[in-house]
């Protein structure tokens, strides 16, 4: 289905004319940047391309992109995302979101997702924070910190997504951060041309809500050692490592889940003699 | 308007007890096929105890020369092959002193719900027939016995046994043919009216309301469906998913509710005309997302087949009363369409038609159906072919500068760009927007797009098929749903010619047709309602959007327990009088 | 850092301007989002003047020849080193606090090239390295002057007395 063009489109081609409303200084705009240079690179043509999202900051991409997209309701971004590529298997369809959309609320349909293993890549801005309903904790906010909603910190263990997604089968688990947006881009492409379901943990400050994570810059670094193909060394790692590790830290071959369209052998009137008592 | 039809010819209602694999709903499935091959009407159900292996289990089934809409009064022959917590069907197994009932267990006490009738008693001893006749089985005799009773060919049963044993090999074949040899020479015996001629062999189905469903939407174009298992909707499911696969579609199984309403709005925005099946726990968590199809004008079919409420409730019986969360559950102003069948054929042609609405409207459409049709088995005339006309309306070429998604059109119908159409890229989206779809806050965007997405519902053309209208008489009875088989045989009992009662069966639940329904009511001038809900959903929907012309009266009670023509029958003529 | 010929520098070099310019634009518009004009207008200017750098270097040394994709990219820093990085924006972001971002901008294009000569395995690479740090160095100079005509921001120039909205 991909349409080979005489003149290559830019990252420039995939963005809408609409203007982020996103807080200057927010990680997202890197990353709706990152995607856009990584869609250029695939050769896939907007209209060939459909971003789901469902609610928060981040969910807000769609509209910012060229692309077809679905702004959806809260937390449901994947089944949607899947739901269309299931149907449509020649579009290439990305999801988006933040950490309390997709760890959060729509928690289950993330541990499905990466079970199912549709042919999507998924990118979570993790935030750790609900910015738009004004910095409430989420999912993968650390237990100390202090908020209207939860005093002295909600005392939890932060979710931890990537090793989550491996116990639940995703096929490609990478982690990046929007400051850094070349490598981010590189990662998106990577993910969108693995098969089946790859998540992309994009460390993405608030800085409106935990304007201290502006100090992320200097507390990532490439993961020390090369990706692996074995989901059990890839668990552990992420499991000991400091959160900070950017990279592709797992890449699988599970076969995504598509179950084939048989040419439609039988019309509805071929079922009829069922019917016959 | 049609006519009503003649007095329901003699009717026979067969029940089939037996528990803990006595395999009773074989027996009764079988019965019911060489009914229909013989050119009956029919209709199956089945009630059963909790367990989900070695339960107590009976099998109702209702044979006639016209068709069938619901159980007879009263049971006319009981086969029971054992009493093992029959007590659990009292309420409904109606016995009388006409009864016959054959016990398959001789010697054994039937319970005080049966005995207590003083119906007539035959024993069968099924154990030492089957003692004596190696490899024959205690059901397929209570089926010959039951089948020779009834005066059905004897040859029709055994074709359709040898259908069914056919892969287990000649012996079971022959085993089975025995059985029913032994069961047709023990009916020689009792004193039973055999069934009245049928019309011989009109080609007739058997199929039930779940199938039918599943049936109706493909007829109208589904390929993609999504859903999670629930009682009483998995049949539809189980019916589409190999079928749909050999139909160049796919059914996925989603990890619950909220995933499934989702994967189909992300279906039908890829192009694709979609369905999932639920009950009401699953209506209720799909609720969201539902609007938000009818924020986006994403087409979609949701069948709710109704069981007992709230919660968890009675998975396994009927009730009309997932009405209110299906009109008014949405939050927001939400128009989006309600429909409902009123039989198991016409599961299918409401299914049909609500794709079709679907589809035409760009709105999600949600069809009540219940357990008591679903779940039933019925003989039934072929039902007609039809095709709707319309179709989803799709921006082919559209121009990237100018495409409007959500452009408020006359119709309120605005062409959809399907993905991978160059220049059509548009967002869904669930925020409120503006015609192109970006978001907005907007005083204006809001009412422009509210006032679309009411337009495109209330101004579409549902034509004839808003209510089934039968009879003429000055006093109406407004109904729905499977409430309109035992008020139609009510009908047929009291008032054959329909001179003095007149049917209005909504199948257009939402949005509401007043003028269409007061111009039904015309002549009229009084008007009861029945329903099986015990706060009166329907009633309460119909006085708040239909504006009834006069008083109306209402007959309304909750389930478990399906109505019966007598119940309803004793109930209008105590109205009329 | 591996740059050992002309056309992979050159390649930088067309990147680093016109990444400054494309980031300029997007900043003005995000700052144009929260209604912060001033800084818009600015970064508005500040996107032109490195188009302006951008042509001229097509003008004297031609266009980039030779496709790059982003992890051939030598930067001395997570980004091309002359775009203001985005984590850096703040809606209330006055203009001395801009101009010295603008400022650090430069200062690191300039580190990129002076260490590019010091390395240079050549002395054609050198030469050139030399003259685009040169370059770099007028910027430096130029926005110091801007600088000092600029008014010190007020202490507090981020702090908001109405809370966040929530959406």
């Amino acid at each position: 289905m991909s349409t080979e063009t005489a003149c290559p489109l830019t990252a420039r081609d995939y963005k809408s004319e609409l203007k982020p409303v996103w807080c200057p200084g927010c990680g997202d705009f890197s990353v709706l940047m990152a995607i856009t240079k990584a869609l250029a690179e695939t050769g896939r043509r907007p209209e060939e391309i459909a971003v789901i999202s469902g609610i928060g900051c981040s969910s807000r991409l769609p509209a910012y992109t060229n692309c077809y997209g679905f702004h959806g309701v809260h937390g449901r971004a994947l089944p949607l995302a899947a739901g269309l590529k299931l149907s449509r298997p020649d579009l290439l369809v990305i999801a988006a979101g933040g950490d309390g959309d997709g760890y959060s609320i729509g928690g289950n349909h993330f541990l499905h997702a990466c079970r199912r293993n549709v042919d999507l890549t998924y990118i979570v801005m993790d935030n750790q924070v609900y910015g738009m309903t004004k910095g409430q904790p989420s999912p993968t906010t650390p237990p100390e910190w202090d908020s209207a909603l939860a005093p002295g910190g909600t005392g939890l263990r932060p979710f931890h997504p990537l090793v989550i997604a491996l116990a639940a089968g995703a096929n490609f688990v990478a982690r990046s951060f929007s400051g850094d947006p070349a490598n981010t881009a590189q990662l998106v492409l990577e993910a969108i041309r693995h098969p089946g379901f790859s998540l992309i943990e994009i460390l993405s400050p608030c800085v409106t809500f935990r304007p201290e994570d502006r100090n992320w810059a200097k507390r990532v670094h490439p993961a020390a050692v090369d990706e692996t193909q074995d989901r059990a060394r890839a668990a552990r790692r992420v499991l000991t490592d400091d959160g900070f590790n950017t990279g592709i830290l797992f890449r699988g071959d599970r076969p995504p889940y598509q179950p084939p369209y048989n040419p439609a052998e039988a019309g509805p009137v071929d079922f009829e003699v069922e019917f016959r008592p | 308007m049609k006519e009503i039809s003649e007095f329901q010819r003699k009717a026979c209602t067969i029940a089939m007890l037996g528990s803990g694999g006595a395999g009773v709903m074989t027996a009764a499935e079988i019965l019911l096929r060489a009914a229909g091959r013989a050119g009956y009407y029919g209709l199956m159900t089945k009630s059963f105890g909790p367990q989900i292996r070695g339960g107590e289990a009976a099998a109702f089934v209702t044979l006639s020369t016209a068709p069938v809409d619901i159980q007879g009064d009263q049971v006319d022959l009981l086969f029971a092959m054992d009493w093992q917590n029959t007590e659990r069907f009292a309420g409904e197994l109606h016995i009388s002193s006409d009864t016959l009932v054959i016990s398959g267990l001789p010697g054994a006490e039937p319970p005080a719900i049966v005995a207590g009738h003083q119906p007539t008693l035959v024993e069968v001893n099924l154990k030492a027939m089957t003692r004596s006749h190696k490899g024959t089985r205690p059901n397929m005799v209570a089926l010959g016995v039951v089948a020779g009773a009834l005066g059905l060919a004897q040859e029709t049963v055994n074709d359709l046994v040898n259908e069914r044993l056919t892969a287990k090999g000649e012996d079971a074949m022959a085993h089975g043919t025995a059985a029913i040899e032994l069961g047709y020479g023990e009916a020689e015996d009792l004193d039973f009216d055999p069934l009245p001629a049928s019309d011989g062999d009109t080609p007739r189905w058997i199929i039930s309301g779940n199938q039918a469903a599943g049936y109706g939407a493909m007829r109208g174009g589904v390929r993609f469906a999504a859903a999670y298992p629930i009682t009483p909707a998995t049949e539809i499911l189980e019916w589409l998913a190999p079928r749909l696969q050999k139909a160049g579609g796919l059914l996925v199984q989603a990890e619950d509710e909220l995933a499934s309403i989702n994967m189909i709005i992300g279906g039908a925005f890829g192009g694709a005309a979609v369905l999932t099946a639920t009950s009401g726990p699953g209506l209720a968590l799909m609720s969201e997302s539902i609007g938000l199809a009818v924020a986006a004008e994403i087409p979609l079919l949701v069948i709710d087949v109704m069981r007992g409420g709230p919660s968890t409730g009675i998975p396994t019986k009927s009730e009309q009363s997932d009405l209110n969360i299906a009109v008014y559950g949405l939050h927001g102003d939400a128009p989006h369409v309600v429909t409902a069948p009123n039989s198991i054929p016409d599961c299918l042609f409401t299914a049909q038609w609500s794709t079709h609405l679907a589809e035409s409207m760009q709105v999600p459409v949600i069809m009540l159906s219940d357990q008591s049709f679903g779940q039933a088995l019925g003989i039934v005339d072929r039902p007609a072919e039809l095709a709707f006309a319309t179709r989803r309306q799709v921006a082919t070429t559209p121009a990237a500068a100018d495409y409007q998604r959500y452009a408020a059109t006359l119709s309120g119908v605005s062409p959809m760009a399907i993905p991978g159409t160059p220049g059509g890229q548009y967002i869904a989206d669930g925020l409120e927007h503006t015609e192109t779809g970006t978001p907005s806050s907007g005083v204006a965007d809001h009412n422009k797009q509210l006032e679309k997405r009411l337009t495109k519902v209330v101004d579409f053309d549902y034509g004839n098929h808003w209510a089934e209208i039968e009879g003429s008489g000055p006093a109406a009875i407004i109904t729905w749903g499977s409430t309109t088989g035992p008020v139609r045989q009510a009908m047929q009992r009291i008032d054959p010619h329909g001179e003095r009662l007149r049917l209005i069966s909504l199948r257009l639940i939402s949005p509401a047709q007043p003028d269409r329904l007061a111009k039904a009511l015309a002549g009229c001038g009084r008007i009861m309602v029945i329903e099986q809900s015990q706060m009166a959903q329907f009633f309460g929907h119909l006085k708040a959007q239909f504006d009834l012309p006069i008083h109306a009266d209402l007959y309304a009670r909750p389930g478990p327990q399906p109505f019966r023509a007598d119940e309803i029958a004793a109930k209008l003529e105590d109205w009329l009088s | 850092m591996t740059i050992t010929d002309v056309a992979t520098l050159l390649a930088h070099a067309h990147a680093m301007e016109q990444e400054a310019a494309e980031r300029y634009e997007e900043l003005a518009a995000q700052m144009y989002a929260v209604n912060n004009s001033k800084i818009g207008d600015l970064f508005t200017k500040l996107a032109e003047i490195e188009a302006k750098h951008a042509a001229q270097l097509s003008l004297e040394h031609g266009a980039a020849n030779l496709a790059l994709t982003a992890s051939d990219y030598k930067w001395n820093s997570l980004e091309s080193p002359e775009a203001i990085p985005i984590g850096e924006m703040h809606y209330l972001l006055p203009e001395r606090r801009a101009m010295t971002l603008a400022l650090a901008a430069e200062h690191r294009a300039l580190a990129f090239y002076e260490r590019l000569a010091d390395d240079a395995p050549n002395e054609k690479l050198r030469a050139m390295a030399a003259e685009f740090a040169a370059d770099e160095a007028t910027h430096v100079r130029i926005v110091q002057a801007w600088l000092l005509r600029l008014e010190a921001d007020v202490e507090n120039w981020h702090e908001d007395m109405d809370p966040p909205v929530s959406l």
